[in-house]
């Protein structure tokens, strides 16, 4: 199977067998292993890439090879070519790196690179790197990155760079640490030996030695010219003549030969190489189609033909069905074909471009078409194929795409600005899309049909970007559009439907289409996945994620977000980065909710930081509440109130209504949590009572945080608090958090207040939604004042999770105005927990059980309690009984389970 | 937009008439040393830049990159 375009860049050219070997060439090459860098920097034609090819294949050491050309000038792509010829000796290497990549123009080079760096660190075995070809890059960034890598190399890389210049690396800092090895054009140059052996391979036995030292000096040594040299006189009559007038002459040398070898070939030779010397790559039928019958042998044939005479052409793959030629050969062709016929340069590109969009291969048919000045074939072959490039993250590629058509043709044509839309609203922070939506608008309306549904779908798509912008600023308008753009799609229209639900979901929750919302999603992330729209899939199954996790289905939310994370790293492109930091972000809240302190922790540093570079406020301000609360829960205050501090200070940017209520109120749970009495107490008088009705306008958040503290003075605040919470609960039935931390708050309620019986019932109600959806924090931080209660309860797993969720940080604060209620109050709720046997315990016998559990025997009992040892006895059967237990120890321990004492 | 400066590039090689389309808009003189003068006006440093770029992807071998006062122009130009 010959090889695709795209891994030859990544094949090591295999030349025919060495020419002229070069023995101490190789052992200067090998001598300087143990440096961090080979530089091979002379002119074109100086032999550098068979040098490095012929030296390779002496070593046993493994090698990684990178052809670069003027198209790798992008630090994104660069770095995925780079990554891409590394994981041919190790598939794992990189995976942190490549989805980063798409960050690259806000990321720091460190940033970027540390990951592959630690990455490169674990290599089993010595590698090197060749980078051929080095002078074609351009882009300061490459070149930084480069020098971060070359000051970090791991020792079992060797990195060789061949280029035609000295490359704008610290070259000088390398070389005074010894950690630079060099080979320069007077390095490479051949002797007399070596241009005997040259002559000798020809079968040009008859050349006398006085000859070859003129043909070396004449040359200088450059390998080209005396290759050319060589294949001149290959045909030439009159060798010493041909020796004496090119000695003599001035002329430039490349000249010279150039014409005396192309002259001694047929003319279909001569036809075939300039034909294809507009080629990059090339392959047989590639050819074919150039010449267009104007051969009378296969292009394949030539093509190996070539390869034998030795006419500058490199087999790509070990299949020898890619080639191309060497560059400075290529062009001395083009030159000579521009002289003759510059009209044909255009045609050949227009047939090169055509043969390339028949195989498949879109960018170099662009490429080609670009070259042939074909700018309306550039359009036709970028338009249908722009928006699913961007959909799947391929931005280089599209914003290449739209660089090559003029601005002038861009405004004309529809698609192409929308695409510069999509283009811009993926941008970190998002650019100003209106203009270009507008002037697409503009010329759909003047459509002849503008019912045909082509355009229909493209007002639709503009409609639905318009509502994904104002959903991801949160402005209500999102719905209006969301709900236009679906009337103008109409139902078969998938994409649209997905980015829609991306527009709403986004979005606040407030409203009461459950059911067709569930649906929406669904119906969305299949279409999503199905039209591969990677960024709206992963964005729709985060926030249906959510939409989970508040209606109390927290496996629900977990199975989503796994699904998020691994059908994005799925995709070719692994482009999943609108998202993943709210996909971590959302996974830290489970694991906080589910008490995995630590991995809440890690999932949200790295998710903030992330969140920070995209600048994606909603997540940074989700991310630092949630961060406070983990810290709160290790005990860490100050460090909770800093991240608390920094979710405030970003509330001003914050356009999404609500945002400043819902951070107010964790900040006043905060206090609370940590017994800033006063603050909270502050806070609470600011918000104002509301009447009934106007209960929805105050954040829901905000008023369970005004009951907490309602119920924290004590059992004068009860009763504003159970009113309140009242309230919520007629508007809640929906949320299985809201509700659960309304039972939660009732418990504590009911018991300040000494009502037993509906503390215990708000209490199992309480556990019941805990249970069946999984919440453990969102009850643990109700308040501590319910630990007590919750060890009244019978013993289920979920109950000794929540037990062991409260730490001996939960200590209920000591100054706690209503402290004393809720223990003494605690003790009424034991006798409720005595309840729960089927048979409760009597007085006497709770007595006697208290000294069984302090050990005391029977004897003892009898003279603690002045009664007799036999009424110990039957009390004791009768305790064991009513226990359903066999012994003492058993006894002591289903006590201590039902806390009755 | 400024006026082009004009520029003098030498090098080594003699180079045939046929290149001077390659180095459009400098114009090719012989030298009589056996060199070649590459002469003309050049918008901006990017532009002398890549015309010495075309220089070394040939493998000639530059000897001096001279910018010229007008006056000295009106002198040499030989058109």
């Amino acid at each position: 199977m010959p090889l695709t375009l795209l891994q030859t860049k990544f094949h090591i050219p295999t030349p025919l067998p060495t020419l002229v070997p070069r023995p101490r060439l190789y052992a200067k090459l090998n001598a300087r292993l143990n440096a961090k860098l080979t530089l091979v920097a002379a002119p074109a034609g100086s032999g550098k890439t068979t040098l490095i090819c012929d030296w390779l294949r002496q070593m046993a050491r493994s090698a990684v090879w990178l052809s670069l050309d003027a198209g790798d000038n992008d630090l994104q792509r660069f770095l995925r070519y780079l990554i891409g010829a590394l994981q041919s000796v190790q598939p794992a290497l990189g995976q942190e790196t490549l989805p980063l990549l798409q960050l690259a123009q806000s990321a720091s080079v460190d940033e970027l690179l540390t990951p592959l760096l630690n990455d490169l660190a674990t290599l089993p075995e010595k590698l090197i790197l060749v980078l051929d070809d080095y002078h074609v890059i351009e882009a300061a960034a490459i070149h930084q990155a480069l020098s971060f890598l070359l000051d970090r190399l791991p020792p079992q890389l060797h990195l060789v760079i061949t280029s035609r210049v000295n490359p704008p690396l610290p070259l000088a800092r390398l070389r005074g640490r010894g950690e630079l090895s060099e080979v320069r054009a007077t390095d490479l140059r051949f002797t007399s030996e070596e241009t005997v052996a040259l002559f000798q391979h020809f079968s040009l036995l008859t050349v006398s030695p006085a000859d070859l030292t003129l043909l070396n000096e004449r040359t200088e040594g450059w390998i080209v010219g005396l290759q050319l040299a060589a294949l001149s006189l290959e045909h030439h009559p009159n060798v010493a003549g041909f020796v004496q007038n090119f000695s003599g002459s001035n002329r430039f040398v490349l000249d010279y030969l150039i014409e005396e070898v192309l002259e001694q070939r047929s003319t279909t030779i001569q036809t075939f190489l300039l034909t294809t010397s507009i080629l990059e790559r090339m392959c047989g039928p590639l050819c074919a189609a150039l010449l267009e019958g104007a051969s009378d042998r296969p292009a394949h044939t030539i093509l190996q033909e070539l390869e034998q005479a030795n006419l500058f052409i490199i087999a790509l793959d070990d299949e020898r069905y890619w080639y191309r030629y060497h560059h400075l050969f290529a062009g001395m062709l083009q030159q000579r074909l521009r002289q003759a016929d510059p009209a044909r340069i255009g045609k050949l590109h227009g047939r090169a471009s055509r043969w390339f969009e028949e195989q498949g291969l879109l960018e170099e048919a662009v490429e080609h078409a670009q070259r042939a000045g074909e700018l309306g074939r550039v359009i036709q072959l970028v338009e249908p194929e722009i928006r699913s490039s961007i959909m799947r993250g391929y931005f280089d590629r599209a914003t290449r795409w739209l660089a090559i058509v003029p601005p002038t043709l861009i405004e004309e044509r529809p698609r192409l600005l929308i695409a510069q839309a999509w283009l811009r609203l993926f941008e970190i922070p998002f650019g100003d899309i209106e203009a270009a939506l507008s002037q697409a608008e503009g010329i759909l309306g003047k459509a002849t049909d503008p019912q045909d549904s082509d355009t229909l779908a493209l007002l639709a798509e503009i409609t639905a970007l318009r509502a994904a912008e104002a959903g991801i600023s949160g402005k209500p308008l999102a719905l209006q559009l969301a709900q236009e753009a679906l009337r103008l799609a109409g139902p078969e229209n998938l994409f649209v439907q997905s980015i829609i639900s991306y527009a709403l979901a986004s979005f606040d929750w407030e409203r009461k289409q459950w059911t067709t919302l569930h649906q929406t999603f669904q119906r969305a992330i299949s279409a999503a996945q199905a039209t591969g729209n990677v960024i709206i899939a992963a964005s729709v199954r985060y926030n249906f994620a959510m939409f989970h996790w508040q209606r109390g289905d927290l496996a629900g939310a977990d199975r989503l977000l796994t699904e998020s994370e691994a059908f994005t790293k799925s995709q070719p492109n692994r482009w999943p980065w609108p998202i993943v930091d709210s996909v971590w972000v959302g996974r830290a809240r489970l694991c906080y909710e589910r008490n995995d302190l630590d991995t809440a922790r890690r999932l949200l540093q790295e998710g903030i930081e992330l969140a920070q570079r995209r600048r994606n406020l909603y997540v940074i301000i989700d991310g630092y509440l949630t961060l406070a609360w983990v810290h709160q829960a290790q005990g860490e205050r100050g460090l909770a109130q800093a991240a608390l501090d920094q979710a405030s200070a970003l509330v001003s940017k914050a356009t999404r209504p609500g945002t400043p209520q819902l951070v107010a109120a964790h900040q006043a749970r905060l206090w609370l949590a940590q017994g800033e009495w006063e603050r909270a107490r502050q806070w609470a008088q600011t918000q104002t009572p509301l009447a009934n009705a106007e209960l929805g306008k105050r954040h829901p958040l905000s008023d369970l945080a005004l009951a907490a503290i309602y119920i924290a003075q004590g059992p004068d605040g009860v009763p504003q608090a159970l009113a309140l919470l009242n309230q919520l609960s007629e508007n809640a039935s929906e949320w299985a958090s809201r509700r659960l931390q309304i039972y939660a708050l009732q418990v504590l309620a009911y018991s300040q207040l000494g009502q037993a019986t509906e503390a215990l019932r708000a209490l199992k109600d309480t556990v019941a939604i805990g249970e069946t959806s999984g919440y453990l924090r969102l009850l643990v931080d109700q308040g501590p004042a319910l630990l007590p209660l919750l060890t009244q309860l019978p013993v289920t797993p979920y109950r000794d999770q929540l037990l062991a969720a409260f730490t001996p940080n939960d200590k209920v604060p000591i100054d706690e105005p209503s402290t004393k209620h809720v223990i003494s109050n605690a003790a009424t709720l034991k006798k409720a927990g005595n309840q729960s046997l089927i048979e409760p315990l009597s007085e006497r016998e709770l007595e006697v059980l208290r000294l069984v559990v302090g050990d005391a025997s029977n004897q003892e009992i009898a003279e603690r309690l002045v009664i007799t040892v036999g009424t110990v006895k039957n009390h004791m059967t009768s305790i064991l009984g009513k226990l359903g237990v066999s012994n003492r120890r058993a006894a002591t321990r289903k006590t201590a389970e039902l806390g009755l004492l | 937009m400024g006026t082009p400066t004009i520029y003098r590039i030498r090098i080594k090689e003699q180079l045939a008439a046929l290149w001077a389309e390659w180095f459009d808009p400098l114009i090719i003189q012989h030298e009589a040393n056996g060199g070649t003068t590459l002469l003309g006006p050049l918008r901006d440093q990017a532009e002398l830049f890549g015309m010495l770029s075309k220089v070394n992807n040939l493998n000639l071998t530059l000897i001096a990159v001279e910018k010229i006062e007008t006056s000295e122009v009106a002198k040499g130009h030989p058109s």
